[in-house]
């Protein structure tokens, strides 16, 4: 059985929609820059936004002012509601979607308010936790048996679509939407800061002076169905557990290279097979060197084109898997290897990035690693 | 390919607070949340009734995640507390923090998944546990739900009407870990199959005892991820005598699932 991939949707600070989001990166236009939207306590990160606020988000996707909503949510919505555009509207029997933010960004602003006597913005605690973003999205798109939601970090969207790929070879759903949704919090922003893991300029995946992070947000969705007639197909997916820290990775990326080893055998491909591999790479000094690592040890020395596309949507978190699985088939369908943004001087511990090129590209692999070390790869491919 | 229960633990409000010591040293203790605490208690103990030392798979559910956490590092950013927000307050504060930590003390590097689905959060990860099973994926899970509750999440909880927080209900907590396995030696029981649900179908199986959520949050009182104690529940009847049995769960009329149980 063959999982096919029949829609797809998207939206970061690059853009909404597939046309738009592709324009972006070949046209070098970042959409990291100086905090517009987010209240935060820490102005001075660049971050990559959505460029709607929540009054306009209600009014794209006709949401009452008075309804109770989510910024997480509606990106979805918006996200999912194209997806399944592209895919001409098929009825969907489950959205397995990935978050960590959920309803954070409205908790933070009514916290006052929840931890006290008064009953003003009470709704907003019933949906302050993840999977009521991804039943608010359910909800709008409607008809929809089945939700569930990944919280495993920034690796979250990618576990989405390998939950949805399993429904489908499990006979537990015809076709389903997956993908993951983040908006940026202040939670989230100052949470990074505190790890000093974010960079004060634009991110540099792999160069010797990459000095962290920037967030974004986001969400992404593609619509997986078996033996659909797609030229597209999520062909490979490996999850593992780098099982080494917290927060950090293993110096040798042994989580990342299992992943990626999975994910490549379960394509029934070999390593020389892979045409493009998005990497994580979010510009920190421990991942991308750990990334590396594992990438020289799949790979050996005929490492194939790598490129972050960080630089360009920011690291989106837990929509992060949706996003770069987005611009992985985008990829695919334009035989386009989106630019090394940002880089600029070769680290000895990093491999090279490359991109910016067109050309043919059959397999592409897409890589998603997180906090606790909850890895994971995806392969997909054009017939 | 059919699947099985080998062993569950379970910490439950009936419980109280397990002797941890037996379990973790008393500097990890010192660092870790409660819903840390507990599921080093229950994984470690279903694993030992399991007989297996890694699981192929570590799979969690947890509808509200790291409470104590979160609202540490919330209450010291909003100026609550008079707390600079801690870098191990966010660390810690991700839901897929126990699942993690279990793969670290485990060296575990196999599928390790977290799910956070408000009311069905241990139905989706047991259905994981169980489609990977089926699919030849893997042999053995180990699929735990934590639930932990904090004082200001009760009182929050308690402004939203939610059941559990009135006159006669209690609110309470979870720590459930079970070992699913595709072996069938010395299994509890088989675990027939999981149906998340938009609304109760009744579609259950003819001549099964039915376990409804009113039935064990009477017993456990109400939390997230109280279903897991349904399906203990459901275990022990299966061990008094019960061919089949059919734990439900509807949460706030929003979120149903079915969880189906079979002597072997």
């Amino acid at each position: 059985m063959r999982i096919s991939v029949t829609g797809a949707g998207i939206v970061s600070a690059v853009g909404t929609g597939l046309e738009d989001t592709l324009r972006s990166l070949r046209e070098l236009r970042s959409g990291v820059g100086a905090v517009r939207y987010l209240e935060t306590a820490h102005p001075e990160f660049p971050v990559a936004e959505v460029k709607m606020n929540e009054e306009e988000l209600r009014r794209e996707l006709g949401i009452n002012p008075s309804e109770t909503t989510t910024r997480t949510a509606m990106l979805s919505m918006l996200a999912l509601r194209e997806a399944l555009d592209r895919a001409g509207n098929p009825p969907i029997d489950a959205i397995i979607s990935g978050t960590t933010v959920g309803g954070m960004e409205k908790s933070e602003a009514f916290y006052r308010d929840f931890i006290s006597e008064s009953m003003a913005h009470t709704d907003y605690i019933r949906i302050h936790d993840c999977g009521s973003s991804t039943m608010l999205a359910a909800k709008y798109i409607g008809g929809v048996r089945t939700f569930t939601t990944l919280s495993t970090a920034c690796s979250s969207a990618a576990n989405a679509i390998i939950t949805g790929a399993n429904m489908i070879l499990s006979g537990k759903a015809r076709r389903v939407a997956a993908g993951g949704s983040e908006c940026l919090s202040d939670f989230h922003l100052a949470g990074f800061a505190s790890l000093m893991i974010l960079d004060r300029e634009r991110c540099r995946p792999f160069d010797v002076n990459r000095a962290g992070l920037n967030l974004g947000e986001g969400a992404a969705y593609i619509i997986m169905e078996a033996d659909a007639p797609s030229p597209f197909c999520l062909s490979g997916w490996g999850n593992a557990c780098d099982a080494f820290h917290q927060t950090a990775t293993s110096e040798n990326g042994e989580g990342a290279f299992l992943a990626m080893e999975k994910a490549i055998r379960k394509a029934g491909l070999k390593p020389s097979d892979i045409d493009y591999v998005n990497a994580h790479g979010t510009g920190t000094s421990n991942n991308d060197a750990s990334e590396s690592a594992a990438l020289r040890r799949i790979f050996g020395d005929s490492v194939p084109p790598v490129s972050s596309t960080k630089a360009f949507t920011g690291h989106t978190t837990s929509a992060a898997g949706g996003i770069e699985a987005v611009i992985s088939l985008l990829s695919l369908r334009e035989g386009f290897i989106p630019a090394s943004l940002g880089f600029s001087e070769e680290d000895p511990s990093c491999i090279v990035p490359s991109g910016g090129e067109n050309r043919p590209l059959r397999h592409v692999l897409s890589n998603s690693f997180g906090f606790g070390g909850n890895d994971t790869s995806l392969v997909f491919s054009a017939l | 390919m059919k699947v099985y229960i080998k062993s569950i633990a379970k910490l439950s409000r009936l419980d109280g607070e397990p002797a941890y010591r037996e379990f973790l040293s008393p500097i990890e203790a010192r660092r870790m949340s409660r819903m840390m605490k507990k599921a080093i208690v229950v994984s470690t103990t279903a694993l030992r009734e399991a007989g297996i030392s890694v699981p192929d798979a570590i799979i969690t559910g947890t509808g509200l995640g790291s409470l104590e956490n979160t609202e540490a590092f919330l209450m010291a950013l909003r100026g609550i507390t008079d707390d600079t927000p801690r870098p191990t307050n966010f660390m810690q504060s991700t839901h897929n923090t126990a699942g993690s930590l279990l793969g670290i003390r485990l060296g575990a590097h196999g599928y390790n998944a977290t799910y956070a689905n408000i009311g069905t959060s241990f139905e989706s990860a047991l259905l994981d546990g169980w489609m990977q099973i089926r699919l030849g994926e893997i042999d053995n899970a180990l699929v735990s739900a934590f639930e932990e509750l904090t004082p200001t999440f009760s009182r929050m909880l308690a402004k939203t009407g939610f059941e559990g927080t009135c006159i006669d209900g209690i609110l309470s907590e979870t720590a459930v870990s079970l070992v699913l396995s595709s072996s069938r030696e010395g299994a509890l029981c088989e675990l027939e199959g999981i149906d998340l649900l938009d609304a109760d179908d009744d579609m259950d199986p003819d001549g099964a005892e039915i376990l409804r959520r009113e039935d064990y949050t009477a017993v456990f009182g109400n939390n997230y991820s109280v279903s897991a104690l349904g399906l203990a529940m459901g275990i022990d009847k299966i061990a008094a005598g019960a061919r089949r049995v059919v734990i439900k769960n509807d949460f706030r009329g929003e979120q149903f699932a079915r969880t189906v149980i079979r002597r072997i």
